[in-house]
Formats: C-alpha cells, sequence, structure tokens
C-alpha cells in the first residue's frame, strides 16, 4: 500500500474518532452514531491482512481515554465486535444493502450492550436514549461505505 | 512482538480480550497507575482541541476582522455596563459589612469564605449515553484540584472531576452522576439537585409530598457538603409531576445554557474563617 493509502486509513479512523466527541445540539445528541464502528467495520471487511483485532484494540483504548470511562471498556467491546465480523466479513460483503443494515443494527446493539454492562458495573444509569445509536449508526452504513471505497479505489489501496 | 504472522486468529483475539479484561478490572480496582493514565490521556488531547479548532478559528477570525465602528460601540457598552457594575458593587460592599454586623451580633460562627477566580476556557465535548463533561484548558499545573466548581456568567454548570497537568474534565449539572445541594431561594428550604442526562432538564432528588415549591422557584447552591460554593444560581424550577396527591418527578431548567458554553471560572475557595483569619 502506497504512503498515500495508509494516510486515508489513518485519516478516516482520526476523522471517526474526532466525530464521536465532537459536541452536538441535545437533540443530535441522542440519536449521533458511533461513527468508529462502520470505518472500522470496512477496513476489516476491505483489507482484512491489514486491519484486524489489533486496531480495533487500539482504537478502544483510544476511545476509553477520550470518554473517560473505565480503561479497557471500549476496547472489549470492539474487539469482541471485530472478532465477530473478522469471522462473518467474507459473507457481509455478499449480503443485500438491507441485510447489511439490519446485520449492523444488530452488531451495534451488541457493542452497546457491552458497553452498558461494563457502565452499569462502574454504576452509572443506562437510559432508553442510549440505544438509539445502533439504528442511526446502521443507517449511516451504506454511506460509509460508498465514501469509503470511493477513496479505497482512488488511491489503490489493497 | 506479539502478532507475528503464525498467531492465530484465535489466540491473539483471546490475548486481546482478557487484556483489555485486565485493564478494565485493574482500572475499576484503582490498581492502574493514576499517573499513567493521565499520561496517556494527554497524548490524546490534540484529539479533543482538534474538535474544537474549527469553532475557535471562526471566533478568532471573526474577533480579527470585527469593523471598528462595532469596536467603538462594544467598548461604550461595556464601559456603560462597567459603571452599573461599578454602583452595584458599592451597594454590595454596603450589604456585605452591614452582614457582618449582624452576624456579629448574633454571635454566629458561619464561615467567612473567600473566593477567588480563574477564567478558563471551556472545550466542549460529547460523552457517552449521559455522561455531561468538558474540558477545560487549565489543569494541576495552574492549582486546579478535584472537586472544585466552575461557575459561569448566569450561575453554577458544574464540578472537576479529573486533572492532568494541562486541562481538567468537568462534570456538567445535567450528567446523571451530579448532585448538588440547593436552597429554595423562597422558602430557605434544602434541596438536592441531580442530573438526568438532558443538558436542559435537571430534577429533584426525592422530593418530599410536604415540600412547599412553585413553579418559577429560583434555587441557589446552599453550600453543604463544601464541593459548591453557597449562593450561586443552579436553576428554576419549570414544572411538578403530580402522581396522585404525591409530588413526582420536579423539573428544573439549569440558570446556565449548558450546551453553549465557551468561558467558565473556576472558584478558589479559602476558608479564612475564626481563628485563620
Amino acid at each position: 500500500m502506497t504512503l498515500q493509502g495508509w494516510l486515508v486509513l489513518v485519516l478516516s479512523f482520526i476523522v471517526s474518532l474526532l466525530l464521536m466527541i465532537a459536541p452536538t445540539a441535545p437533540w443530535l445528541s441522542d440519536i449521533w452514531p458511533i461513527w468508529l464502528l462502520p470505518v472500522l467495520f470496512y477496513w476489516i471487511m476491505a483489507l482484512p491482512h491489514r486491519v484486524g483485532i489489533f486496531y480495533a484494540w487500539f482504537f478502544g483504548i483510544i476511545l476509553d481515554l477520550l470518554y473517560n470511562s473505565l480503561i479497557g471498556t471500549h476496547a472489549l467491546a470492539l474487539v469482541i465486535l471485530a472478532g465477530i465480523f473478522i469471522k462473518m466479513s467474507r459473507r457481509f460483503s455478499f449480503f443485500s444493502g438491507l441485510q447489511q443494515i439490519l446485520t449492523m443494527f444488530f452488531l451495534n446493539l451488541l457493542y452497546l450492550g457491552i458497553v452498558a454492562i461494563t457502565q452499569l458495573y462502574s454504576n452509572q444509569t443506562i437510559l432508553l436514549s442510549f440505544w438509539w445509536p445502533a439504528l442511526t449508526t446502521a443507517l449511516i452504513w451504506p454511506f460509509v461505505h460508498a465514501l469509503l471505497r470511493h477513496y479505497r479505489r482512488r488511491f489503490r489501496m489493497t | 512482538m506479539i502478532f507475528h504472522k503464525e498467531h492465530t486468529f484465535g489466540f491473539r483475539f483471546w490475548i486481546l480480550l482478557l487484556l483489555s479484561f485486565a485493564l478494565l478490572i485493574l482500572d475499576n480496582k484503582h490498581i492502574l497507575s493514576p499517573r499513567l493514565k493521565t499520561y496517556l490521556q494527554m497524548a490524546a488531547t490534540p484529539l479533543q482541541y482538534a474538535i474544537v479548532l474549527p469553532e475557535q478559528t471562526y471566533f478568532s477570525v471573526r474577533d480579527y476582522f470585527t469593523l471598528q465602528h462595532e469596536l467603538v460601540h462594544d467598548k461604550k457598552n461595556w464601559q456603560d455596563q462597567k459603571l452599573v457594575l461599578q454602583a452595584k458593587l458599592q451597594e454590595l460592599n454596603a450589604l456585605k459589612a452591614q452582614n457582618e454586623e449582624l452576624k456579629s451580633l448574633l454571635k454566629a460562627s458561619a464561615v467567612q469564605q473567600n473566593q477567588k477566580y480563574m477564567m478558563v476556557r471551556i472545550i466542549g465535548l460529547k460523552g457517552e449515553g449521559s455522561e455531561h463533561e468538558v474540558l477545560i484548558n487549565a489543569g494541576s499545573d495552574a492549582g486546579i484540584s478535584s472537586g472544585q466548581a466552575l461557575v459561569a456568567a448566569d450561575g453554577i454548570i458544574g464540578q472537576v472531576i479529573q486533572t492532568t497537568p494541562i486541562n481538567s474534565r468537568v462534570m456538567l449539572l445535567s450528567d446523571s452522576r451530579s448532585a448538588i445541594p440547593v436552597t429554595n431561594e423562597r422558602t430557605r428550604e434544602n434541596l438536592i439537585v441531580i442530573g438526568t442526562g438532558n443538558s436542559q432538564d435537571l430534577n429533584l432528588l426525592n422530593p418530599m409530598n410536604n415540600a412547599d415549591l412553585k413553579a418559577g422557584d429560583t434555587l441557589i447552591s446552599s453550600g453543604i457538603g463544601g464541593h459548591y460554593p453557597p449562593g450561586y444560581p443552579v436553576g428554576k424550577i419549570s414544572q411538578i409531576e403530580l402522581q396522585g396527591r404525591n409530588i413526582g418527578k420536579v423539573h428544573i431548567i439549569p440558570a446556565t445554557n449548558l450546551n453553549r458554553l465557551h468561558l467558565a471560572l473556576v472558584v478558589f475557595v479559602n476558608n479564612n474563617g475564626g481563628a485563620t483569619a
């Protein structure tokens, strides 16, 4: 992969992290997607020999630092999610658009569920609105997918 | 490097899973060195600064290109305001002296608090779920420590919960973990206001059925517990839900719009009471 390719890869992760901590209007705040998930899933699917479980763990730790959660919370959730997704990514790429969105929805729910368990463990309340991002993250998947595919082809990332 | 090509996927998966688990437990039991965590968090700071960069660039560019007549107009406004505030200050000083006198007549042992302020810039963040936290651009190097309160022009906004040498994390009143002791200005009743995870709605903690509450009541910090300084506005009761004849949820609008914070003051309290005065 070229230097530009690596730049695209790293930048896409950085942008998704920035989006996750970007302050938003209150009404948007409840449905704000988990931007890191579709980005991570796309690269696992497109570059399976490069992006894998270690990326998930590493960005999970960074997320823990940004959110000031217990170190390991998001790392744990992302490692489990990436583990599941790596096993199914080959099949996933043959799914229809709607099937992909549905699968993403359940994966996001699982991610939020793991985060919720660890947050309850540190005595925090989980509101009903906590689960909304599972839906919105699934809905942005086609757009993230199209955008990242565009850049992957343009910079011939393999 | 533990991640050799020959290691199977399963091996890497379990190692990282266990590692995450171990970190989680170590951090929860406070075994993980706080110093290490602080350094790691400082390493992640550039991302947090980067997110407010566009906004701050906009503000500084706008400030730079402000027209002269606007500046003149602003200056005149500030001067007028300063005059009004100075007049009010004199009134306040007189009241303060009177208050002292009354207190000494009553032989009250109330602690006289001297407060100092430090102006800080707020870096907004989106927390996860019901977490409402922001960063401020000063930390332990500037003398800030956990537990200090933050006030904005309209009232209290939150409390420092963690510091690094260069910045600190502030938990806003709307965070679901936040609780602040308050006094109802009208009735002098002591109450506790808790966050709900909604930035425009705070609640009362277990309001009693015989509590004298009305929509429109102003709640000010009572200073009980010592974390928050007394006398600052916290919010106004907007709505009281009734469950039959009992008081259910009491909704409170925060005194400050917690979504639009740019500058705030960190309160330093010196207890110069009694013999040490």
